[in-house]
């Protein structure tokens, strides 16, 4: 490790890569440290590992507040460690926590703070294509920031075809699911449903154990999509009829508490044909950020394992673009 | 800092410095007093007036004129005691204020003291019986405050005695089935009569025992509860008004800086004829949710940023 | 707040004449346990389904007891007030703070039907209603039968059927005829006829044209009293005449006076 941080404990472990938390001996922020993982002689000789590129290429021009800043990459012979923000926790923790009640306005703001991460990348033709709520990190003061960009790609080139073996299974867009090579926008967006609807129940909407067990299983809530609805389905590539095992219910009675404006953002991040699927502008346009409840302020998202909640105060007002929601006429 | 004209002595050579004062208002420290008036009366060391030693007085205020003058005050209003009511108006009753006020300052100021101490002399005469009554009547007052009082103390008096006997009573019913049973057992059984007695003793004792615990026990379910209460208390509001927290959220659509000509948007794209020039994307592509406008715009992004760089 | 379902008060149906009641549950088997889960029934008009009792049991929360849950949210929530089987009350109250609360309403739960309980006004209202409408009624319907007749002053005429009618006009006619004064009449003219004898006495009149006509119908002495009576009090007849009509008016007359 470099003489400007100092490591403080080990955090954990994923795929590619080793995650510390430390100390910026510099400014005195905690710091996250990613140390990539070697691999084999032959590996490391083939060059640095793809995802790191991946994050490296993308989040080195990126700055968002719902986004991770990449504050430093360390480079040491042929290991690479990024430098990240230290985030507090993440949304799997708070969703597992059963005892955190999250109410309207707070699934409105953490909705809100992923569309307008996802809407800044969907902006600049980044494509996340990991969205799960393990990838959306959370700090004590309640922001919620995207991370994890080792799947993420440029979109939008008409030449190049994309892997269908994206994004974790459950929160797989069924044109994934199909097999489609060319995609868009709306593979995010499915995510962020599913995430939508995984706050909402406390538990994964589509838990699926396979590909087509996971078709089944939107089929089952969403009813099965016919040539009106999706008028290009079956040209894909691995399209296959599959009848539903249960009858579609009213979605009233799987999400018996929420309003109708929430109902329909779900019902609009989930349409079948990516072309009518909501984007992120249009979702944030809807009525659901306009109608009461209002959204929560940051501070007042609930963290896993806490005390009683102080007033925890923002020490510095760090962006512009939040200011309009920020107001609390109390 | 009070000072004897005498012997000079003042607060800080003397800490028990007294100082006393006379009819004539020229005032005298204690000692000199004993001294000078050994013999019970002497002359003024100031203005040679005959005074008498049981004249002094200890000096109240610290400007002996003062003090002469409340002397004389409080003097004379034993004899000019008349009040409001005793005059026909009020315009008489403010003369004859007047009056004593005009009295009083001749007699401070040594202003035709003869004058003024035989008018008070013919005055007192005159109104002889009414300044009687005067002085009895403020009597009257006093009374009453005493008869209310007594009454207070007689009142208290009764209720303790209430109270005493109502503890009497229940002392002696409950008292009186044990002590028959205690007297019938000493009668009729042949333990000895101390055994007997003893027995009853320390049941006695331990019944007061308990009820001490009791009591405490009591008290400490009765702090519990109101303790529990205070805390759990949700206190109502009626017809609250809510106050809602937050405002809608409006969204504005973020503006992407190009540094280069502005990007068409979605409708112009179609508009313009630029999509003439694309190939048209596979219905795969399509199902798969590419466009060719999504092509035809990352192209026309690519070509326009940072143009104006150059 | 959401504007679609409207304000709560223009409900279509008054809340306080709707019940619910779920037939799957058999009413036994209600406690104080699930008469909350018996309320909460997307089925149950009074019951909203954006409450704090629906999101928790939306996210599935077991690990801690509703009350706990519901006294840190904020929102519309319903708490069990009191329970004595077969009767609970369940309140809808807003919370607005963990010591803070606002009660809405009350409904409560007889025999597995739920009612909404009524505010006083209504009750005051319809009880109020409910004792003065009849006793309005019963007098609108009594003061169709009162009467009044200058024979015989105010009086109740309850049975004035059209059916009898017929029966009671043959009668009537005889009996007109023979029809004594009543009581009333009686004493009303007699103490009329005083008052003006005292106002006016007879010995003063001049009027002697009246007499000589008196003392040629001798004749019919008996019925000219009779006649000068109605005739007016500016007739005076003479000492005897006066003398005999006199004691005449104490009797009834024989000529019924309803032909004044």
């Amino acid at each position: 490790m470099s003489k400007r941080y100092e490591t403080i404990r080990h955090l954990g472990e994923g795929q590619f890569a080793n995650v510390y938390m430390a100390k910026d001996l510099e400014s005195g922020d905690v710091v996250a440290i990613k140390k990539i993982k070697l691999g084999s002689r032959e590996e490391a000789k083939d060059g640095i590992n793809r995802t790191a590129i991946r994050e490296i290429k993308l989040l080195k021009e990126i700055l968002h507040d719902n986004v991770i800043t990449l504050r430093d990459v360390i480079g040491h012979r042929t290991s690479i460690q990024l430098v990240f923000d230290f985030m507090d926790t993440d949304l799997e923790h708070v969703v597992k926590d059963k005892a955190i009640i999250l109410s309207p306005s707070h699934i409105k703001n953490i909705t809100m703070q992923m569309l307008l991460g996802l809407e800044y990348l969907h902006m600049h033709w980044i494509l996340h294509r990991d969205l799960k709520p393990n990838n959306l990190l959370l700090n004590k003061m309640g922001r919620v920031k995207l991370t994890d960009f080792g799947l993420a790609r440029f979109f939008g080139s008409p030449n190049r075809n994309y892997t269908h073996q994206v994004v974790t299974r459950w929160y797989r867009a069924p044109e994934l699911l199909f097999g489609a090579r060319s995609y868009g926008v709306g593979i995010d967006i499915w995510s962020v449903g599913c995430i939508i609807a995984e706050l909402l129940l406390r538990v994964p909407i589509f838990p699926g154990d396979s590909d087509i067990d996971q078709i089944v299983r939107i089929y089952n809530v969403l009813g099965v999509p016919t040539t009106e609805t999706w008028p290009t389905m079956t040209t894909m590539n691995s399209y296959v009829q599959i009848k539903p095992t249960t009858e579609q219910p009213e979605l009233t009675t799987i999400f018996s508490a929420c309003s109708y404006d929430q109902l329909d953002l779900l019902m609009g991040m989930w349409t079948y044909d990516p072309v009518k699927r909501l984007t992120c502008t249009q979702s944030l346009q809807m009525e659901y950020f306009r109608n009461q409840p209002f959204c929560c302020l940051d501070e007042e998202l609930p963290l896993p394992n806490q005390q009683p909640q102080k007033k925890r105060n923002r020490r510095h007002e760090d962006d512009g673009s939040h200011t309009v929601r920020r107001l609390v006429f109390d | 800092m009070r000072e004897c004209k005498k012997c000079k002595s003042n607060e800080h050579t003397n800490r028990q410095l007294v100082m006393m004062i006379n009819e004539c208002g020229h005032p005298l420290c204690k000692n000199c007093v004993d001294n000078i008036y050994a013999l019970n009366s002497g002359n003024c060391h100031v203005c040679n007036r005959l005074l008498r030693k049981n004249g002094f007085r200890e000096q109240i205020y610290e400007d002996p004129l003062i003090d002469k003058e409340t002397h004389l005050r409080r003097k004379l209003r034993r004899i000019y005691n008349l009040k409001a009511d005793d005059f026909e108006n009020l315009r008489e009753f403010g003369d004859y204020q007047e009056r004593f006020e005009t009295l009083v300052y001749n007699l401070v100021f040594e202003d035709n003291v003869a004058e003024t101490n035989a008018e008070i002399q013919a005055f007192e005469e005159k109104h002889k019986d009414q300044i009687d009554r005067n002085r009895r009547r403020l009597d009257e007052d006093q009374k009453w405050m005493e008869d209310c009082l007594r009454e207070e103390r007689a009142m208290k008096a009764r209720m303790s005695e209430h109270l005493e006997q109502d503890a009497k009573e229940k002392e002696a019913t409950s008292a009186v089935t044990d002590t028959r049973k205690i007297m019938d057992e000493l009668r009729d059984s042949n333990v000895a009569a101390e055994v007997i007695l003893d027995r009853e003793r320390k049941k006695q004792i331990e019944k007061e025992l308990e009820e001490k615990e009791e009591q405490e026990k009591r008290k400490r379910r009765n702090k519990e509860m109101l303790q529990t209460r205070k805390r759990n208390a949700e206190n109502m509001t009626f017809n609250h008004v809510v106050r809602v927290a937050g405002r809608a959220y409006v969204h504005q659509p973020p503006e992407l800086f190009i540094n280069g000509p502005p990007m068409p948007n979605a409708a112009q794209i179609e508009s313009l004829g630029y999509l003439a020039h694309i190939r048209h994307a596979a219905p795969d592509c399509v199902a798969g949710g590419y466009t060719s406008a999504v092509g035809c715009s990352r192209a026309l992004f690519e070509a326009r940023i940072d143009l104006f760089a150059f | 707040m959401i504007p679609r379902m409207g304000p709560p008060t223009a409900r279509m149906e008054n809340p306080l004449h709707v019940s619910f009641r779920n037939p799957q549950w058999p009413p036994n088997f209600i406690n104080k346990e699930n008469v909350l889960d018996y309320f909460c029934n997307q089925a149950n008009a009074f019951y909203e389904m954006n409450s704090c009792n629906q999101q928790i049991r939306m996210q599935n929360i077991t690990n801690r007891s509703v009350e706990d849950c519901l006294r840190t949210m904020q929102g519309i929530q319903y708490v069990v007030w009191y329970a004595q089987p077969p009767l609970f009350i369940i309140c809808k109250q807003r919370r607005n703070s963990v010591q803070n609360v606002s009660p809405i309403s009350y409904y409560y739960v007889i025999n597995g039907s739920v009612h909404q309980a009524p505010d006083t006004f209504s009750l005051i209202q319809s009880r109020l209603l409910g004792a003065l409408e009849p006793m309005r009624n019963a007098f609108q319907e009594v003061t169709n039968y009162a009467r009044y007749n200058t024979a015989k002053g105010y009086y109740w005429e309850f049975k004035g059927k059209p059916a009898t009618k017929k029966k009671d006009d043959s009668d009537e006619e005889e009996e007109k005829l023979e029809e004594r004064s009543t009581n009333f009449q009686k004493t009303r003219t007699l103490m009329l006829l005083n008052q003006l004898f005292v106002e006016m006495p007879a010995y003063t009149a001049l009027e002697k044209e009246e007499v000589d006509e008196e003392e040629d119908n001798k004749s019919t002495t008996l019925t000219t009293p009779a006649v000068v009576a109605p005739s007016g009090a500016a007739s005076t007849p003479a000492a005897p005449a006066q003398k005999a009509a006199e004691p005449k008016f104490a009797q009834p007359a024989g000529r019924p006076v309803a032909k004044q």
